[in-house]
């Protein structure tokens, strides 16, 4: 890929200067491209070799075709699990971004006292693992020993089945997966609006615009770059989150909250099926890409209006 | 300037890493433990053999003390055994994993030998015969692995909140409850008790949910026939129809419980719950973290059959680590009787091998054994035909998995049977109905 | 009136902050009670025989020092290699406009689409041919290339204005100079937020340890947390324990670079 002809953008002063630059340009990129190729590409080649067999991760591989790929399409759990994990990307992702921004904009301001400790605050979920979050949930929601319910009972209210009843499993799982993702995005965006040069601010008020209107106008548009960012990268964590559900609801009541990775997991590792769970697995690699490339697509449209 | 002392930290911790990191590399390279390695050392080969194992140190300990003992009585003979602990979790992945690039370790104690039968080495030749185990472990004419310890199922009361209610519990055969009667005794515990929400948790797995249905008579397998299967049976509908009336809005159990998004024994803990259908290793854990309540094993309810189902872990050895007979000589070292013994005892396990004496810690374990004496032999003929005739062959959970939507409502008690069946036969090779 | 407005404004945000950080309080109370209480219903709020005894023990069944090197080694040399190559990939794919680099983005962005998960065991293979089996390294080396990384710094370089590296090539700088000198340096709020986040992947992994080493003396705080959590029982007493334990670097780490984010300013000579 690093001999594709490099686009001037009209500038090109001398042909030798350019090739100069385009060798600097891959020289910057060479470790990842090299690390890709290792670390994913082979991996994932092997992987869709194993798609086409009935590989159970010990000795038995035969090739089996297409087999593994025409049994998942015609499973109805596949298709239950991707609905799940639609409505949970559907969901969590709108939430955390405005989660994140609203933290993001109240914490970037330096006029609140303490603001380092309350930034520590917000930003202390996202240090913990992906295993812890799920646990700490657990202690909050549990349906015997949880503190809501408990709190529950001491007011006098009836309790919530978390654990058994689907809707509010799923929303544990939402309200987890927001809380433990939005840290990371917040960061992010406060890195963001501290570049925001606060003399376009400046000249907004002195023209009289309101605080809304100065956000709408000059905030947004500003991090509309780290905004694309945010949501293509929560889009792509929400379908593979895992581990954090595994701990807290383990995917259940039933499997109303298993989710894609964790129901290839399941196929692959506990069932032995691994071709099986390679097919799995490339589907939704499949259906991430054209996500990102819709989305991307979307955005680079956007920028050019 | 604060700049620079943020500079400074950051090369102090990249230094100080750098320098760990060499440390660990220098340290491994004296060491480095394969399946099992010899080091001459003063003019003699010492053997260190690697035991991968899960649960040890949560169980208490018992194979570390086991592998003290022999580390000090092969210190001159040149054996060490060297344990290496990860999660149960992990286990298939490093076994699987190690196996595909010929890096098992010498010895595994382990819950499933099956999967890695291709890998196993054969043990017929140090003393141990299958007659000697509860358990079958032999595949192919030979001897694979050993029974290391028995689980059976049974189960437990909150013997403070029964005492209370006045409600007596059986110990003996003829005291046993039917399950009506038992629904009864808990439903009383229940009402005269302000804490007793709960009248029974039943453990996540399918082991469990397979005693109450034996117990209510279901089989997997033809006696006769051992290709055909007869689970959809009356009887397997009338447990399947009992369990999930546990699970109903008054139902005497919980559904968070019985779909595993709340653990059974967390729950029994709360003191919250009359009684739990558990496997006899809860004790070691009720033992250490129950304080405000007093508990006890008793005997299971029946209702066509008395039924328990076995499992446990297995000691066995790989092939090809080059240090095989060593490996052999600590099997056949473990089971000598003061030895196993002292495992037995350590862990509070029900020996795997038969006729060993064990002077154990707690009291109840002899509940658990009357539980397995006073069973029926379908658990175990079933267990057999997967084990002997579907070597290699998996359909984990292929009956707790329809029964948890079962549970949340997504099935009925005739598509359990359907997925189950469909579970069976898709994973096991060769089955008709 | 001013005044009560503030006050009240104050008690809003710190109850929100109390409020978002109640779940991990809670964890880091019932870490101090004991194994009977944990579980007692009614629940008591604090402990009632506070005790440090799952500590004591967490500190006796785990070699927390050894541990705790392992993983501190991995963690700092990945997280350092991680934002140099970032910083470099990141800038290259935001100021230098040629068509593979799309590419070469979209293909880098794939890699996100697959989580390790799911590809263990060819990801296995890989590593042991490399000869990175058992050795710290076997978790670095697998993980330095990280699209957020790049993507972090892609669309950070995106807002810095192309006269800054137009008018350095008209000084005659070089390339290479132009990055060190002068992007590197502007950048710096971003690696400290790369760097954060880094650490927190890192410190918490448990799949490349999980598939790269094999010898006790390597393992990782993670992997040895996780031994915690057997097939039916669950050791919560000193889960917990160790799990806020394990906690604490990240915590002074983070403190570390947080005043770095936040003092970052782009005034360092760039305008918007």
């Amino acid at each position: 890929m690093g001999k594709s002809i490099g686009v001037g953008s009209g500038l090109s002063t001398s042909k030798k200067k350019w090739d100069q630059r385009q060798l600097w340009a891959i020289g910057f990129c060479l470790p990842n491209a090299v690390f890709f190729l290792v670390f994913f590409v082979v991996p994932a080649i092997v992987g869709i070799w194993y798609s086409l067999t009935n590989y159970n991760g010990l000795k038995r591989m035969d090739f089996v075709g297409l087999d593994n790929y025409i049994r998942l399409f015609q499973d109805p759990e596949f298709y239950r699990v991707l609905w799940q994990t639609v409505k949970y990307t559907v969901c969590s992702v709108p939430l955390g971004y405005v989660v994140s921004l609203g933290f993001g904009i109240l914490l970037s301001s330096e006029s609140i006292k303490g603001i380092s400790i309350l930034r520590i605050c917000i930003y202390w979920p996202i240090l913990l693992s992906t295993i812890m979050v799920g646990l700490t949930w657990r202690w909050i929601f549990g349906e015997n020993f949880g503190l809501i319910n408990y709190l529950l009972t001491a007011a006098g209210l009836p309790t919530i089945g978390w654990a058994s009843d689907p809707t509010a499993a799923f929303i544990t799982t939402v309200i987890a997966g927001t809380w433990s993702g939005c840290g990371t995005h917040m960061m992010i965006f406060i890195g963001g609006l501290k570049q925001i040069p606060e003399d376009l601010k400046e000249a907004a008020k002195l023209d009289g615009a309101n605080k809304w209107q100065i956000f709408r106008n000059i905030t947004l548009p500003c991090l509309k770059p780290l905004s694309f960012m945010v949501i293509i990268l929560s889009v792509i964590n929400s379908f593979k989150v895992f581990a954090m559900v595994q701990t807290l609801t383990n995917g259940g009541p039933g499997t109303a909250t298993t989710y894609m990775i964790q129901y290839i997991y399941r196929t692959g590792f506990q069932k032995a099926q691994v071709g099986y769970a390679s097919a799995a697995s490339m589907v939704l690699f499949v259906i991430l890409m054209v996500l990102s490339i819709v989305q991307t697509k979307v955005s680079s449209r956007s920028q050019e209006d | 300037m604060k700049k620079t002392n943020l500079m400074i930290a950051v090369l102090t911790a990249a230094a100080a890493a750098v320098l760990w990191g060499c440390n660990g590399g220098a340290e491994t390279s004296t060491e480095n433990t394969e399946g099992g390695t010899s080091t001459a050392q003063g003019g003699q080969e010492t053997v260190t053999l690697e035991m991968l194992l899960c649960d040890d140190t949560l169980e208490g300990g018992a194979m570390a003390a086991v592998v003290e003992k022999f580390n000090e009585e092969f210190k001159d003979q040149g054996i060490q055994v060297e344990i290496n602990e990860i999660a149960n979790a992990d286990m298939p992945t490093q076994i699987m994993n190690r196996a595909s690039v010929g890096e098992l370790p010498a010895l595994v104690k382990y819950a499933n030998f099956n999967d890695y039968i291709d890998y196993v080495l054969p043990l017929d030749d140090i003393g141990l015969k299958q007659e000697d185990f509860n358990r079958n472990c032999t595949r192919n004419g030979k001897f694979m692995a050993t029974p290391v310890n028995d689980t059976a199922v049974g189960l437990l009361i909150n013997k403070t909140a029964f005492d209370e209610a006045g409600v007596s519990y059986p110990t003996t055969e003829e005291e046993r409850w039917t399950w009506d009667e038992f629904i009864e005794a808990v439903q009383t515990v229940v009402d005269k008790s302000e804490k007793v929400t709960t009248g029974l948790v039943i453990d996540h797995s399918q082991q469990r949910i397979n005693t109450v249905l034996y117990q209510f008579g279901m089989q997997y397998f033809d006696p006769e026939d051992s290709t055909k299967v007869i689970f959809r049976s009356d009887a397997t509908r009338r447990g399947l129809e009992f369990l999930l009336s546990l699970y109903e809005e008054d139902g005497i159990s919980r559904a968070s419980v019985g779909v595993g998004t709340e653990n059974a024994q967390d729950a029994f803990k709360t003191g919250t719950v009359a009684a739990h259908l558990a496997g006899n290793w809860v004790m070691t854990d009720y033992l250490e973290n129950i304080k405000d309540f007093e508990w006890m094993p008793v005997l299971m309810p029946y209702e066509t059959a008395k039924a328990t189902c076995l499992g446990g872990n297995y000691l066995y050895a790989f092939d090809g680590t080059g240090v095989e007979e060593e490996a052999k000589t600590f099997i056949k070292w473990f089971y000598e009787p003061e030895n196993y013994a002292l495992y037995c005892q350590e862990g509070n396990y029900i020996p795997g091998k038969k006729n060993v004496e064990v002077d154990y810690k707690v009291d109840g374990i002899e509940i658990f054994q009357m539980e397995i004496e006073a069973s029926i032999g379908q658990p175990q003929y079933d267990s057999d035909v997967q084990a002997l005739e579907h070597s290699g062959e998996s359909w984990e959970n292929g009956l707790r998995d329809p029964m948890d939507r079962a549970i949340a409502g997504e099935l009925d008690v005739e598509g359990v049977i359907d997925e189950a069946i469909n579970n069976l036969t898709t994973n096991l090779t060769g089955l008709h109905e | 009136m001013k005044k009560v407005k503030n006050v009240v404004k104050y008690i809003a945000i710190f109850g929100l902050a109390v409020i978002w950080i109640f779940p991990i309080i809670w964890l880091v109370i019932s870490s101090f009670k004991p194994g009977s209480e944990l579980f007692t219903y009614p629940l008591t709020f604090f402990p009632e025989n506070p005790t440090i005894d799952n500590y004591r023990s967490t500190m006796e069944q785990f070699d927390l020092l050894l541990y705790t090197g392992n993983t501190a080694f991995i963690t700092v040399v990945a997280t350092v290699i991680t934002i140099l190559m970032s910083c470099m990939c990141g800038y290259s794919m935001a100021k230098y406009h040629y068509k593979w680099q799309n590419i070469l983005f979209m293909c880098l962005l794939g890699t996100t689409m697959l989580p390790t998960e799911v590809i263990m065991r060819p990801s296995f293979t890989v590593l042991y041919r490399l000869g990175l089996y058992d050795s710290l390294w076997g978790c670095i080396i697998p993980t330095v290339g990280t699209m957020t990384g790049v993507f972090l710094m892609r669309q950070f370089f995106v807002t810095v204005p192309d006269e800054l590296i137009e008018s350095a090539r008209i000084d005659g700088a070089n390339e290479g100079k132009i990055f060190a000198r002068i992007m590197v340096p502007i950048c710096k709020s971003q690696i400290a937020i790369l760097a954060i986040f880094s650490f927190q992947w890192r410190w918490n992994d448990y799949i490349w340890p999980l598939l790269a080493l094999r010898s006790p003396e390597k393992y990782t705080l993670q992997l040895a947390l996780r031994t915690l959590s057997g097939a039916e029982a669950v050791n919560w007493t000193v889960l917990l324990a160790s799990s806020v334990l394990s906690m604490l670097p990240i915590m002074i780490v983070f403190i570390l670079f947080n005043k770095q984010i936040m003092n970052a300013n782009m005034s360092s000579g760039v305008k918007g």
